[in-house]
């Protein structure tokens, strides 16, 4: 979607348009949120910051506010920078150290450059791994070990039961810890 | 010992680790989604979206209503005066209903004060109440045993589901007949008036499935393409624990119940416990307008003090029979309509499927 499609749609049906935006973006925008936010906020808090990125993000389309570029990338600012927000009332206050001030400090400075290149490296690496298990482990060791949602939860997007989910994420975890190993990685 | 397991090191990531977590999985699921959307349409059209302050105060938290301590203090005391040996009968009636056991002691009778049959289970909400309205509405399926009917629902207001449904909660047997079509006016939908409606994009012929629970797993049957497929074991009614009402009001935090409906597109409205915990959980969000006679059955109306939803309750079950919520510009967002539904005696006997011969044909 572009920021013209939007406008076109958004003539015709409001409505349909937030809803369209919203399913096109919601994954991508919880992702970062939740991502930010993971140590120190609880899942309702999550979730207002969520609601809260597609409400601004609805209101600026009826501002006079030009908006160019590309739409994901609008939706991503935002949503950086309202998380970056939540995390400095939610976090700082639960005596949280953040290693950020904001989403500006967030970009790699010149003395730990090597370090953060080396951690992603090490992201980019385990996600390989991980999506190596192939579904559904790979989607139940993401959904249990990063999002934390208990069986019963991950059953709502995987179809097993959550005895099922359960035998198959202690399996595909042995699977992941070796893999890790072989690969020198430790967690 | 060995350290848990934990995804940690994706917190804080780069951009190109976000995107590649969003692109491959799925982060929410659909009911978490679609009130995550509900909040971001209520908030837009309350144009507040850009305090910064109400974003971070907006998270739902429960007030208990003031004449709780009163409430709280009036049984501290009639505990008291039972002594040691009425609390003991208390509590071990109580531990018997957490177990889903019927726990009647006959030489003390009076003692006893819950029972996990759905009629005498019900009598403990007053639907007079909001407290009463919410909490029968986020345990429903406690104060039935069978139902059918059938219903219209749209979560976007652009197409709408039409879903027929037959429900045994006690074996785990549910049928459930789903078609979506596209429309033009919700109205007509919601009053039932299908044949009348403008369907833009009849697509009955296209997007039309049975799920099926056996007892023991679920099924899915394209009536379209004649494919069966298996989606995950049956939910059963003893997965689904009974919550007493005291524990409801004891304030701890609300954990969404198993659902042993096993009808994933009835749920909404014969399980309500997401619309319920996304709308009435706020007490001051919401007012009761009165009772009402619907479908035959003794109905709760609800509405938001902003206009954004009504509601429709039913006073046995805390089944939604209505639902409409609405966009800031007043038109309708989503809605659920029950056109017919009957419970346990007059409910219909679950109709059995055999794919064997459905696929055969």
């Amino acid at each position: 979607m572009t920021h013209s499609e939007y406008r076109l749609i958004m003539k015709t049906d409001k409505k349909k348009a937030q809803r369209t935006l919203f399913d096109e973006y919601l994954n991508y925008v919880y992702t970062i949120v939740y991502d930010r936010l993971r140590s120190c906020a609880r899942r309702e808090d999550i979730d207002e910051c969520v609601s809260d990125v597609f409400a601004d993000v609805y209101s600026s389309y009826d501002s006079e506010i030009v908006i160019t570029g590309d739409i994901k990338g609008f939706i991503g600012t935002v949503a950086y920078r309202k998380s970056a927000a939540y995390y400095n009332r939610l976090c700082r206050s639960n005596a949280a150290v953040s290693l950020y001030d904001d989403i500006a400090d967030m970009l790699p400075s010149d003395d730990n450059i090597s370090e953060i290149a080396e951690q992603n490296e090490v992201r980019r690496i385990l996600l390989e791994l991980i999506h190596s298990l192939g579904e559904p482990d790979s989607t139940i060791i993401i959904q249990k070990y990063f999002y934390n949602r208990t069986s019963r939860e991950i059953a709502g997007s995987v179809p097993l039961s959550p005895v099922m989910i359960r035998v198959r994420s202690s399996r595909a975890l042995k699977k992941l810890r070796k893999m890790l190993l072989d690969a020198d990685i430790s967690l | 010992m060995r350290k848990n397991f934990d995804l940690k090191i994706l917190e804080n990531a780069d951009k190109k680790t976000v995107e590649t977590l969003s692109e491959r999985y799925k982060a929410v699921d659909d009911k978490e989604g679609e009130i995550i959307f509900q909040k971001s349409i209520r908030k837009y059209s309350s144009e507040d979206s850009f305090d910064t302050e109400a974003q971070v105060q907006g998270v739902d938290v429960y007030c208990r209503p003031k004449w709780h301590r009163a409430a709280q203090i009036t049984a501290a005391i009639s505990v008291l005066l039972l002594g040691i040996s009425g609390a003991i009968l208390t509590l071990h009636s109580l531990r018997g209903i957490q177990d889903g056991m019927t726990n009647v002691d006959e030489s003390n009778e009076e003692t006893t004060t819950v029972n996990n049959a759905p009629e005498q289970l019900s009598e403990q909400f007053d639907m007079s109440t909001q407290e009463g309205i919410y909490y029968k509405m986020l345990t429903s399926v406690d104060f039935f045993d069978k139902v059918s009917g059938s219903l219209v629902q749209s979560k976007n207001g652009i197409s709408f589901n039409d879903v027929e449904f037959e429900i045994d909660l006690n074996s785990s047997v549910s049928y459930s007949h789903i078609r979506q079509c596209w429309i033009s006016s919700s109205e007509e939908i919601i009053d039932g008036n299908l044949n009348d409606a403008e369907i833009i994009k009849d697509s009955y012929d296209t997007y039309d499935f049975i799920n099926y629970s056996d007892g023991t797993d679920m099924h899915t049957y394209n009536n379209v393409s004649k494919k069966h497929e298996y989606l995950s074991a049956s939910v059963k009614r003893a997965d689904s624990e009974i919550i007493p009402y005291n524990e409801l009001k004891s304030g701890n935090k609300w954990q969404f119940k198993n659902d042993p409906l096993n009808c994933p597109y009835a749920d909404n409205s014969l399980f309500p416990q997401v619309i319920a915990s996304s709308f009435l959980a706020d007490y001051d969000a919401w007012k009761i307008d009165g009772e009402i006679e619907y479908l035959n059955r003794k109905a709760v109306s609800i509405s938001s003090t902003d206009d954004s939803f009504t509601m429709l309750t039913d006073k046995e079950t805390g089944v939604l029979l209505k639902f409409i919520s609405y966009t800031g510009n007043g038109d309708i967002a989503q809605f659920i309509s029950v056109l017919d539904i009957a419970f346990d005696d007059e409910a219909a006997e679950v109709r059995k499927v055999d794919f064997d011969e459905s696929e055969g044909q």
